[in-house]
């Protein structure tokens, strides 16, 4: 799409997606801003580690029958271990794809105006809700940015803490991320792993 | 991670930081009724005790519910394909039910698939299940105190039962703590099963099926274990049709003797040869009048020993109906070898009544079975009105010892005059089926050892359900 250098090692970079907000540079890992200029070097972070996953980025196939290419992702570190978060082009939109402990969960609905609850005193197990939906807590806890790779659609610097919440709803799975400026909601379903097929 | 890790091993009181130690105390147990020792930690300092509700005693007491932690099919690094997929095994989590003061523990092995997911691998008590992240259409934990709802499905909150880690080693998706609890609920729906499993930071709620083990040993067993395992089914078969057999063989066999018992063959000749000893003689008893005949059938053969015979006593209507009146009867069975013994070879009439006049004085018995029994016939009124009733047959069965020529000796005593010949006897030979019912009684039992073995037996070095 829009063709250009990293401001920090000169490796020849690429935006994929008009929704991305971030490219991390393949070469150099530095974090590079997308403005109406170009880019803007936001700091220089260490490679995620290569721990086994289903995708990499640039992969490409179909998930649940519809297109999908991964962009770039965003590790997250918690006490039990660590969670991926891939952003995808995904059926003529942009979708999220959490893998966590061998999982996966499709996100294609993100809503920012929705009331939550006070995702910091909820519990496991516990009844919230969420806009006009009664949520049972599977999951609460606090994450922090391990970094990134590819595009993505917002930027958070690594270090962030994240404070998160799982849990399920009518059959789909809602989760809530926070942090100190900004809180989204994103409603999703789980995935089998024989419901992706990578080309 | 194991129990060798010093992180997990912290066995000092959380009160006084002194040593624990095993111990035991008394407590009452509801379902023994009786006080039982249960197994505790205690300081060795302070006294303070660490019931099965700590996470302490798990540490304290990790080596005991260990002890057997290899006898599995599945260990760490193994890789088995099951319904074409592979896995590779990659953790493993022991719980031991905290409600349980003896061993009871379950495995969750935790496995990678080669696509890259998740499952986990519930071995217990030689059951095997697979489990798989399930998201439900709605769930309820904490609305209703007495129950959660899963799907429009009400569980009873007593149902649930509390896991504790007992071991973990390998990679897991999250660190575990010895003695750390987690809130389970197993049921069923709709055919599949369910595990809900709450711990202070995660509900977790899988899906599971229940694994042949021949699968799971040919996915992930050594050549030791297969050969143990196809010898443990082949042996399981083996006795399962062994009990098949004896069953329907026991099922004849009491087909056998239920014929036998419904099939009878009457005696001929009893009432052929009769001998009237008294007839109608008037006795009084306690005041009251009555008459007493005596009568002697015989000799008539009784062909079969060791054999069972039915002897019917009856009031022969055709000859003289019972009007309003009672009759009782004894009834003597006499070998003819004893009887002629007994008169001398004298069969005269006053010669055997003598005999039986005095034959409940006589030193050896002449008879070798007797019964005895009455005969009636009543009227009345009651609430419900006008009723009559009589009993006019009674019968005995008994076990003839040796064949041979037998006599029948019948004294009668009724509250009328009554003719004797009034008064008939049949005797009938019963097919023996005593013999049946001893051969079928064992071959039940080995037909009830057979299915056991077949459910119990295992060659395997643990366990393997059936």
């Amino acid at each position: 799409m829009a063709a250009a250098q990293c401001t920090s090692c000169g490796a020849p970079v690429e935006i994929k997606n008009r929704f991305s907000k971030v490219l991390v540079c393949s070469y150099c890992g530095t974090h590079l801003k997308v403005t109406g200029d170009g880019f803007d070097a936001a700091g220089k972070h260490p490679k995620l580690a290569e721990f086994p996953s289903i995708f990499q980025v640039g992969s490409r196939g179909t998930i649940l029958g519809k297109p999908f290419t991964a962009l770039g992702r965003m590790r997250y570190n918690y006490p039990g271990g660590h969670f991926d978060e891939w952003f995808l082009e995904y059926d003529g939109g942009t979708a999220w794809l959490t893998e966590d402990e061998g999982t996966y969960s499709l996100f294609t609905e993100v809503e920012e105006a929705v009331e939550f609850p006070d995702i910091t005193a909820v519990r496991a197990g516990q009844n919230v809700m969420v806009g006009n939906k009664k949520v049972m807590v599977k999951e609460k806890g606090t994450a922090e940015i391990a970094g990134a790779e590819g595009e993505l659609s917002f930027y958070v610097e690594p270090g962030t803490k994240v404070v998160y919440m799982d849990g399920v709803s009518e059959g789909k799975k809602i989760a809530i991320e926070g942090t100190e400026n900004e809180i989204e909601l994103f409603t999703g379903r789980p995935l089998l792993a024989r419901d992706i097929v990578k080309s | 991670m194991g129990t060798d890790n010093p992180d997990l091993k912290a066995l000092k009181c959380s009160k006084c930081g002194g040593g624990l130690v095993k111990s035991y105390r008394s407590e009452y147990d509801d379902e023994e009724e009786e006080n039982v020792s249960i197994p505790i930690g205690k300081c060795s300092s302070c006294g303070q005790e660490y019931d099965q509700k700590t996470e302490e005693y798990y540490e304290l007491f990790a080596d005991d519910l260990t002890a057997d932690k290899d006898n599995s099919v599945f260990r760490l690094g193994i890789k088995g394909t099951l319904k074409g997929v592979e896995y590779e095994i990659i953790g493993r989590i022991r719980y031991q039910d905290e409600d349980e003061w003896e061993k009871c523990t379950w495995d969750e092995w935790f496995a990678v698939a080669a696509d890259g997911s998740y499952h986990y691998f519930v071995e217990e008590e030689g059951e095997v299940h697979s489990y798989e992240d399930y998201t439900p259409q709605s769930i309820d934990l904490e609305s209703d105190p007495s129950s959660i709802e899963f799907e429009g499905k009400k569980i009873s909150k007593d149902d649930a039962y509390v896991g504790r880690i007992v071991y973990a080693e390998g990679e897991l998706p999250w660190k575990p703590e010895i003695g750390e609890p987690a809130t389970m609920y197993d049921f069923k729906k709709d055919g599949a099963k369910f595990t809900i499993e709450q711990s202070e930071g995660e509900v977790s709620i899988t899906r599971g099926e229940k694994l042949s083990y021949n699968d799971v040993v040919a996915a992930f067993g050594g050549e030791e274990h297969k050969k143990l395992f196809s010898e443990t089914v082949t042996r399981r078969k083996n006795y399962k049709l062994k009990a098949a057999l004896y069953a329907v063989a026991s099922a004849v066999v009491f087909a056998l003797a239920v014929v036998n018992c419904l099939t009878t063959t009457p005696v001929a000749g009893v009432m052929k040869t009769k001998y009237d000893l008294a007839i109608n003689v008037p006795v009084s008893e306690s005041g009251q009048s009555m008459y007493q005949s005596e009568v002697l059938y015989g000799p008539f053969e009784l062909n079969r020993g060791d054999a069972l015979y039915t002897a019917r006593v009856f009031v022969n209507d055709s000859i003289q109906k019972m009007n309003l009146e009672w009759q009782s009867f004894r009834f003597l069975l006499v070998p003819e070898d004893r009887l002629l013994k007994a008169v001398n070879h004298q069969m005269t009439p006053a010669a055997l009544k003598d005999l039986f006049d005095e034959v409940d004085a006589v030193r050896e018995p002449v008879e070798c079975y007797t019964f005895s029994g009455d005969f009636w016939d009543e009227e009345g009124t009651d609430d419900e009105g006008y009723w009559h009733e009589s009993d006019l047959s009674v019968e005995d069965d008994f076990v003839l010892e040796k064949a041979g020529n037998y006599y029948a000796y019948l004294e009668l005593t009724s509250q009328k005059p009554r003719a004797t010949a009034s008064i008939g006897l049949e005797l009938k030979r019963v097919k023996s089926y005593r013999y049946y019912i001893v051969v079928m009684v064992v071959l039940a039992g080995l037909a009830f050892w057979n299915r056991a073995k077949a459910r119990t037996f295992n060659a395997m070095p643990f366990d393997v359900a059936g």
